[in-house]
Protein backbone atom coordinates (compact mmCIF):
# COMPACT_ATOMS: atom_id res chain seq x y z
CA UNK A 1 0.00 0.00 0.00
CA UNK A 2 1.44 3.34 -0.64
CA UNK A 3 1.59 6.51 1.65
CA UNK A 4 -0.40 9.08 1.92
CA UNK A 5 0.48 11.91 0.45
CA UNK A 6 2.47 14.17 3.18
CA UNK A 7 0.97 16.72 5.09
CA UNK A 8 1.67 20.43 3.08
CA UNK A 9 2.93 19.40 -0.12
CA UNK A 10 1.44 20.26 -3.16
CA UNK A 11 -1.70 18.35 -3.92
CA UNK A 12 -1.72 16.91 -7.56
CA UNK A 13 -4.30 18.73 -10.23
CA UNK A 14 -7.10 17.51 -11.43
CA UNK A 15 -10.04 17.52 -13.78
CA UNK A 16 -12.76 15.18 -13.50
CA UNK A 17 -16.45 14.80 -14.69
CA UNK A 18 -18.79 15.26 -11.36
CA UNK A 19 -21.96 13.08 -11.12
CA UNK A 20 -24.03 16.86 -11.37
CA UNK A 21 -23.04 16.80 -15.29
CA UNK A 22 -19.91 19.51 -13.98
CA UNK A 23 -16.49 18.95 -14.81
CA UNK A 24 -14.55 20.31 -12.06
CA UNK A 25 -10.98 21.30 -12.42
CA UNK A 26 -9.02 21.68 -9.22
CA UNK A 27 -7.26 25.26 -9.84
CA UNK A 28 -10.91 27.22 -10.29
CA UNK A 29 -12.55 25.06 -6.84
CA UNK A 30 -9.66 26.44 -4.67
CA UNK A 31 -9.89 30.03 -6.25
CA UNK A 32 -12.99 29.82 -3.99
CA UNK A 33 -13.34 27.47 -1.70
CA UNK A 34 -10.88 24.29 0.57
CA UNK A 35 -11.45 20.87 -1.11
CA UNK A 36 -12.26 17.53 0.75
CA UNK A 37 -11.40 14.35 -1.45
CA UNK A 38 -12.97 11.14 -0.28
CA UNK A 39 -11.45 8.38 -2.41
CA UNK A 40 -14.13 5.04 -2.19
CA UNK A 41 -13.32 1.76 -3.20
CA UNK A 42 -17.01 1.35 -5.25
CA UNK A 43 -20.61 2.11 -4.93
CA UNK A 44 -23.01 -0.13 -3.48
CA UNK A 45 -20.06 -1.32 -1.41
CA UNK A 46 -19.30 -1.49 2.67
CA UNK A 47 -16.52 0.65 1.69
CA UNK B 1 -25.22 24.19 6.52
CA UNK B 2 -22.92 21.09 7.17
CA UNK B 3 -20.14 21.56 9.02
CA UNK B 4 -18.02 21.39 5.98
CA UNK B 5 -19.80 24.47 4.16
CA UNK B 6 -18.96 25.99 7.96
CA UNK B 7 -15.56 25.85 7.27
CA UNK B 8 -15.27 26.67 3.27
CA UNK B 9 -14.69 22.95 2.39
CA UNK B 10 -16.42 21.58 -0.67
CA UNK B 11 -16.52 17.72 -0.39
CA UNK B 12 -16.10 14.99 -3.47
CA UNK B 13 -16.42 11.00 -3.75
CA UNK B 14 -13.99 10.09 -6.07
CA UNK B 15 -14.50 6.20 -7.56
CA UNK B 16 -13.72 4.54 -10.61
CA UNK B 17 -17.41 4.50 -11.72
CA UNK B 18 -18.72 6.28 -14.25
CA UNK B 19 -20.55 9.13 -14.30
CA UNK B 20 -24.14 8.02 -15.08
CA UNK B 21 -23.37 5.29 -12.06
CA UNK B 22 -22.55 7.85 -9.75
CA UNK B 23 -25.67 10.07 -10.95
CA UNK B 24 -27.75 7.03 -10.33
CA UNK B 25 -25.68 6.61 -6.37
CA UNK B 26 -26.16 9.99 -5.58
CA UNK B 27 -29.78 9.84 -6.16
CA UNK B 28 -30.09 6.39 -4.46
CA UNK B 29 -29.12 7.64 -1.49
CA UNK B 30 -28.92 11.56 -1.37
CA UNK B 31 -25.94 12.91 -1.33
CA UNK B 32 -25.32 16.20 -0.79
CA UNK B 33 -22.41 16.42 -3.19
CA UNK B 34 -20.88 15.44 -6.16
CA UNK B 35 -18.93 12.42 -6.83
CA UNK B 36 -16.12 12.63 -9.14
CA UNK B 37 -15.23 10.10 -12.06
CA UNK B 38 -12.12 8.66 -12.08
CA UNK B 39 -12.41 5.91 -14.89
CA UNK B 40 -8.80 5.24 -15.20
CA UNK B 41 -7.94 5.81 -11.89
CA UNK B 42 -5.28 8.45 -12.32
CA UNK B 43 -6.65 10.62 -9.45
CA UNK B 44 -6.34 7.75 -7.00
CA UNK B 45 -2.96 7.41 -8.40
CA UNK B 46 -2.00 10.77 -8.19
CA UNK B 47 -3.16 10.67 -4.29
CA UNK B 48 -1.83 7.80 -3.59
CA UNK B 49 -5.51 5.60 -3.15
CA UNK B 50 -4.39 3.20 -5.56
CA UNK B 51 -3.92 -0.71 -4.10
CA UNK B 52 -0.92 -2.69 -5.18
CA UNK B 53 -3.05 -4.55 -7.69
CA UNK B 54 -3.68 -1.33 -10.16
CA UNK B 55 -7.45 -1.59 -9.36
CA UNK B 56 -9.08 -1.29 -6.13
CA UNK B 57 -9.17 1.76 -4.39
CA UNK B 58 -7.99 2.25 -0.75
CA UNK B 59 -10.64 4.57 1.16
CA UNK B 60 -8.68 8.03 1.66
CA UNK B 61 -9.68 11.17 3.16
CA UNK B 62 -7.65 14.46 1.93
CA UNK B 63 -8.46 17.96 2.86
CA UNK B 64 -6.72 20.57 0.22
CA UNK B 65 -6.08 24.21 1.40
CA UNK B 66 -6.90 27.09 -1.02
CA UNK B 67 -3.28 27.36 -0.94
CA UNK B 68 -3.12 24.02 -2.83
CA UNK B 69 -1.33 21.93 -0.03
CA UNK B 70 -2.45 18.92 1.87
CA UNK B 71 -3.96 19.91 5.23
CA UNK B 72 -5.13 16.53 6.01
CA UNK B 73 -4.75 12.83 4.75
CA UNK B 74 -5.96 9.80 6.71
CA UNK B 75 -6.99 6.56 5.51
CA UNK B 76 -10.49 4.83 6.11
CA UNK B 77 -13.30 6.74 7.88
CA UNK B 78 -12.04 9.65 10.39
CA UNK B 79 -14.49 11.48 11.86
CA UNK B 80 -16.07 15.01 10.15
CA UNK B 81 -14.98 16.96 12.73
CA UNK B 82 -11.08 15.19 12.26
CA UNK B 83 -11.58 16.64 8.78
CA UNK B 84 -13.14 19.34 9.13
CA UNK B 85 -10.56 20.57 11.72
CA UNK B 86 -7.67 20.68 9.49
CA UNK B 87 -9.14 24.10 8.44
CA UNK B 88 -9.25 26.60 11.14
CA UNK B 89 -12.22 28.71 11.44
Amino acid sequence: MPDLLTIGAPAPAFVAAGSDGVTYASTALLERSHVALVFYPGNNTPG
Amino acid sequence: MTKFEQRGIRPFGVNPADVAAHRDYVAQFGFQFPLLSDPDRALARAYHALADDNRGIIRSVYVIGRDGTIRFARRGYPAVDEIVGAIAT
